[in-house]
């Protein structure tokens, strides 16, 4: 009898741990940034991250991401510069360095009241910083995942990529506006195509099977940073929810590509 | 026995190369040029206006300024004025101005706040210059502008451009006959990234048919030199009346340097025969941008040999001629 009750206190004590602690959202949530941002809630939770013989388990810490690939209207509304080739303020911005995809992180997360993520001399991330900054290649291989295990997040069939995708075959040779295609199912847009998305890692192609189960953030140097996603200029085979790609136009003016954008993240609190 | 031979004409290269110069008889004799430089130089934390004979003798400072970097000087045409920008402040708080100054560095002016990248009219009457696009925060992008403006020496009034779309211009240069400034532009007008040439006295500007950046003229005005890539120059016949003022055929290789250097701030010498430049370890070639061991050299059009002029490798950059 006592052991019953013994038992009985203990789940009636965890059960209130859990009630009165700080609970996090278990579900996939859209929501509005302080200055009106769409952007979607991701549960923490792991998943398998590449394929084949590069295949790894990964877990992941709670975060916000972007809906839609960030826009030159966004670029506008902080009056930042926006060197994009192809105008239009609902197109994602492109020709945007690495560098400054982090300023506009830092420069929302001012707007917002938040602490910037980014130190403006070295360009290091501070992750517990709680302002905006680039997904992890992990982060954004998680969201474009969407709880999927195939190759794309609709399945294994190429044919529905131009349902989901601003690519060669249907770009018209330039971006098209934020969210012309259909979402993934967490309600992202333009997970690929459109523009590759900048991420915060610096590349290495090896770094997947020596990387932390938790929250990789990548190699500590580098001389290129992670892309993911694909443009309007890739051909239909470059897509897939592992593609990896890089590239070194990280501070340099004169190799902007039309090709690079970016979205934000920022940690769940 | 080939591989010695090999072995000892890559030695003999590399010796030339990297002792140009430094030797008793050096590629250039720059003791035969008669003109003066000014460049931009990096000494007790912040940039520096420098005056410098070509050989590389009688170098003094300018601006001599703890806590405001001093940079990307243009001497007018009759070498008497250098138009200059004064950088103050840190980070995004940081903010860029055009000034004047005698060339002897007295007598400092402000002409336009939050402006940059400006060139002199050949007749030394006007400064065409850019603005800074934000007004939110300081961008060190030379790419970040709005706008050409023409200030006037004689009556200190700005007057926008007849165009007031043009954006994200940098690298002006006005054309020696007086019509045309030169830009390179990136990501503006609806323009990935190339060089134009912008009518100073109409709305029109065209393609230039020069791939990379910065064309500047030569002094009559027949020829361009810019950077194809950060490690090479090419130099053409230009031709502004024509559709296409530059023609492929006209385009031929000047200078280039090995992998993991880089050559920029190519400036023709008033009497056509030299260009200085800046070079050095792969760095940011931007105003402001660090550039650790860039030095200023100078190249003779005949021959294509160079040499340097300065050797301290204090950031130096930005090299003008002094008519």
């Amino acid at each position: 009898m006592k052991k019953i009750i013994t038992i009985l206190c203990i789940a009636a004590a965890l059960l209130t741990g859990v009630s009165c602690g700080k609970k996090s959202e278990t579900a996939v949530k859209d929501i509005k940034s302080k200055s009106g941002i769409e952007m979607v809630y991701l549960p923490g939770g792991e998943f398998i991250m590449g394929e084949g013989n590069n295949a790894r388990k990964v877990k992941l810490s709670p975060f916000y991401i972007d809906k839609y690939e960030v826009t030159q209207g966004m670029f506008k509304k902080i009056d930042l510069p926006d060197p994009s080739h192809f105008k239009g303020d609902k197109n994602p911005a492109e020709m945007i360095a690495w560098v400054n995809a982090a300023m506009y992180c830092n420069e929302r997360s001012l707007e917002e009241g938040l602490t910037p993520a980014y130190n403006e001399d070295t360009w290091e991330c501070n992750f517990n910083a709680n302002g905006y900054r680039l997904p992890t290649e992990a982060e954004w291989e998680y969201a474009a995942r969407a709880g999927s295990k195939e190759k794309y997040f609709f399945g294994n069939d190429q044919k529905n990529l131009k349902n989901y995708a601003i690519y060669n075959k249907n770009s018209s040779g330039k971006t098209a506006p934020a969210g012309s295609r259909k979402p993934n199912p967490w309600g992202l847009y333009d997970m690929y195509g459109n523009v590759a998305e900048w991420c915060n890692d610096f590349f290495a192609a090896d770094y997947y099977k020596s990387s932390p189960f938790a929250d990789p953030r990548g190699p500590a140097k580098g001389k290129e940073r992670v892309l993911r996603g694909g443009s309007w200029n890739d051909p239909e085979e470059f897509f897939s929810s592992s593609a990896r790609a890089m590239d070194g136009s990280i501070n340099d003016a004169c190799i902007l590509r039309d090709t690079i954008g970016f979205r934000c993240v920022r940690n769940a609190e | 026995m080939n591989r010695i031979r090999l072995s000892l004409t890559i030695i003999v290269l590399a010796v030339s190369a990297l002792s140009a110069g430094q030797s008793n008889i050096p590629a250039v004799d720059l003791s035969a040029i008669k003109y003066r430089l000014v460049y931009e130089t990096f000494e007790n934390s912040s940039f520096d206006i420098c005056i410098i004979n070509a050989d590389g003798t009688g170098r003094k400072k300018l601006t001599d300024t703890a806590d405001v970097h001093e940079m990307h000087p243009k001497v007018s045409p009759d070498g008497k004025k250098i138009s200059y920008v004064e950088d103050t402040g840190e980070g995004r708080e940081r903010r860029r101005d055009l000034y004047l100054m005698n060339i002897d560095g007295t007598g400092r002016m402000l002409i336009s706040k939050d402006s940059r990248e400006q060139c002199w009219s050949p007749d030394g009457r006007f400064i065409a210059f850019v603005k800074s696009e934000s007004t939110r925060r300081f961008s060190m992008e030379s790419w970040a502008t709005k706008g050409l403006y023409l200030y006037d020496t004689r009556t200190g009034i700005v007057r926008e451009h007849a165009n007031n779309t043009l954006e994200h211009l940098y690298n002006l240069c006005w054309s020696p006959d007086g019509k045309y400034i030169t830009a390179t532009v990136i990501g503006g007008m609806g323009l990935k990234h190339t060089n134009i040439g912008i009518e100073v006295n109409s709305q029109r500007y065209f393609k230039l048919n020069v791939s990379g950046c910065r064309p500047e003229f030569s002094p009559d005005g027949s020829t361009i030199g810019w950077g194809r890539t950060d490690s090479e120059f090419n130099i053409a016949k230009i031709y502004l009346n024509r559709a296409v003022p530059v023609a492929d055929r006209d385009k031929r290789p000047f200078l280039s340097v090995t992998k993991g250097y880089e050559v920029y701030h190519l400036d023709w010498s008033p009497d056509g025969k030299y260009i200085a430049f800046s070079f050095g370890p792969e760095g940011e070639q931007n105003v402001g941008g660090t550039a650790k061991g860039w030095n200023i050299c100078i190249a003779e059009i005949a021959t294509g040999k160079w040499v340097y002029v300065t050797t301290d490798g204090k950031q130096n950059k930005e090299p003008d001629w002094i008519p």
